[in-house]
């Protein structure tokens, strides 16, 4: 981390949002002019994030319509107080617990939004660029065995490895997401650990 | 697992091995050891390494679905005009409000001169009035009040910065010769506030809440301040000189950690809870000590210090990010909190002394949402008269 970025989380603003705006260009305003209300950082946010959380939320098991409400009313209420950001230090977390909360509170105050059936937890495995690193053969091969390994773990599991692995979360702040412990998400890992090596 | 067991794989052997994957996907402290040391000792597979992490990296896709460009340009748009329309409607209820107290001012005023009102309650007013804003009381004898919430910063030299939520400056104090100068800061209910002291600790500062402390802290062997009512603080460490805080009935002592207190004198139970690394409490009265470490509570009933617990302890720090989140606690513990929080007087009946509640409430949220939601999920019902709101048990749902 660099002065500027120390100073950022000195105010109470989330690092990586202030990598973001670095990489916005809004390193050149003062720190202390940041405003979320700025139209422009607010689309920036969204641009970064907004494809993350829906695709989380549609992993959830939530439909399209509900996720677009839903992730409107966590950056409008953003928005409305950017104090919510004060020690929080990952801007990305903080959405997708905000999109988790709303999501819940859409479920209560309408119950006919009550998931019965929760999908599997999904990961996708593609293809499509790897023949610029790999031979085709092979690469069919990767993709299959990897596949299977996917398919042994748990919905809990996969969730866990998409939080951490593409959205590079800390166990605390998954802990907080699936309401566990983070203990307890270490154990869910353990598990999964030891069925992979099966 | 042997390095030597991997020194014939290939970058395809590698992106399909289960412990290379749990390192990946996983990056549990096994994995992440193993892993560097092993590309530390045999450089020469750095390359098969890296590719095969690569290769696991664009195989595992999170993101299938996404809104097109159009999506989100007019998804913005909706969003920043409903921001304006709120920011605009907010303007309008302070205007009509103002009306408001302009009536009733006239009101009073004619009322008084009728000679009907008490003088006792009337001067109480004029109090309660100016307890209404963010004070910083300077040990020299100066005052400023501030009627938003505030951040205070100090430099090493004692220099004071206060600025607001949205970063802008308010007022800007250069330090006086007297070092050793005690400054206090008042926070009344309603209001919240944050102070970065001389020595780098942070403290958040809750409603209803009185911090004194120095400019600069000048002692060699501790660094001291006194509060009243609740804080969280992140103490910078300095293992030379421990943090110690004084509160009316207890003393906490710590080197460099991140914990709450909540010592308001007129609540029942005060407590102090950890959130990284370990306190020692102290009570005067009794002489009593004990050490409190991260995800622990000590609570302090009646001045005794009761046995130390386990807690979730965001559950008693949310207040500062303007979360209220709370595991089977007494809703009339809640209502004291929410009264302090917005300033507003909550009563309740006997009936709902043994309510309990779980859950989380938005704090940003204006006062009466925050009640209906409480009505929504427990068994109790308010009524608004002028002066409070009062809380009862409601079996009719």
């Amino acid at each position: 981390m660099d002065k500027y970025s120390l100073t950022y989380t000195a105010m109470g603003y989330p690092a990586d949002l202030f990598l973001k705006c670095k990489l916005y260009g809004q390193e050149k305003k003062s720190v202390e002019n940041l405003r979320l209300s700025d139209k422009n950082l607010i689309q920036f946010i969204y641009d970064e994030y907004a494809n993350d959380l829906l695709s989380y939320g549609l992993k959830m098991g939530y439909q399209k319509e509900v996720l677009e409400d839903a992730i409107h009313d966590v950056f409008y209420k953003l928005c409305l107080s950017p104090k919510m950001l004060n020690n929080v230090s990952e801007l990305k977390f903080y959405l997708f617990r905000a999109l988790k909360n709303q999501l819940l509170n859409i479920n209560k105050s309408t119950s006919k939004f009550v998931i019965t059936d929760i999908p599997e937890f999904k990961l996708s495995v593609k293809a499509d660029s790897l023949h610029l690193l790999i031979e085709a053969e092979e690469q069919v091969r990767i993709k299959e065995k990897i596949n299977k390994l996917l398919q042994v773990l748990s919905d809990k599991q996969r969730e866990i490895i998409y939080l951490r692995f593409i959205h590079e979360m800390s166990y605390d702040e998954i802990g907080e997401l699936l309401a566990m412990t983070s203990a307890s998400v270490r154990n869910v890992v353990y598990k999964a650990i030891s069925k992979i090596r099966k | 697992m042997k390095f030597s067991h991997y020194l014939t794989y290939t970058a395809a052997d590698f992106s399909t091995d289960p412990f290379f994957l749990e390192w990946r996907w996983f990056q549990t402290e096994e994995t992440c050891l193993f892993w560097t040391s092993f590309l530390a000792q045999h450089p020469e597979k750095s390359e098969e390494v890296l590719l095969a992490v690569k290769i696991v990296e664009m195989l595992v896709e999170g993101n299938e679905v996404s809104f097109s460009p159009q999506d989100k340009e007019s998804a913005v748009k909706k969003l920043t005009s409903r921001v304006y329309i709120h920011k605009k409607r907010k303007k309008i209820t302070v205007y009509s409000l103002s009306t408001v107290v302009v009536f009733f001012l006239f009101f009073l005023l004619t009322y008084k001169n009728t000679g009907v009102i008490n003088s006792e309650s009337d001067k109480k007013n004029f109090a309660d009035i100016s307890e209404k804003e963010v004070q910083l009381i300077f040990s020299a004898g100066g005052k400023v009040s501030f009627k938003e919430d505030i951040q205070i910063k100090y430099d090493t030299t004692g220099n004071i910065v206060v600025q607001n939520e949205l970063g802008e400056m308010l007022e800007k104090h250069e330090s006086d010769e007297t070092h050793i100068a005690l400054n206090r800061l008042i926070v009344p209910k309603g209001k919240r506030s944050s102070l970065l002291l001389a020595d780098g600790s942070k403290i958040w500062v809750n409603s209803g809440t009185t911090v004194e402390f120095p400019s600069v802290f000048e002692n060699r062997d501790e660094r001291k301040i006194k509060i009243e009512g609740e804080i969280y603080i992140e103490v910078e460490k300095d293992t030379q000189r421990p943090f110690l805080i004084s509160t009316p009935d207890f003393e906490v002592a710590v080197l460099g950690t991140k914990f709450n207190i909540s010592a308001y004198p007129e609540d029942p139970v005060q407590h102090v809870t950890v959130a990284e690394g370990m306190v020692s409490v102290v009570s005067e009265a009794k002489k009593q000590r004990n050490v409190v470490a991260q995800n622990q509570q000590l609570q302090i009933i009646d001045k005794m210090q009761s046995g130390v617990t386990h807690v979730d302890v965001y559950n008693f720090t949310s207040w500062k990010d303007g979360i209220l989140r709370f595991e089977s606690e007494p809703l009339k513990n809640i209502l004291t909190r929410l009264s302090r929080y917005y300033d507003i007087n909550l009563a309740y009946g006997d009936d709902i002394e043994s309510i309990r509640c779980s859950g989380k409430l938005y704090l940003f949220d204006e006062w009466k949402m925050v009640l209906d939601n409480i009505t929504k999920v427990s068994p109790v019902a308010y009524s608004e008269n002028e002066d409070e709101i009062i809380f009862r048990y409601n079996t009719i749902k």
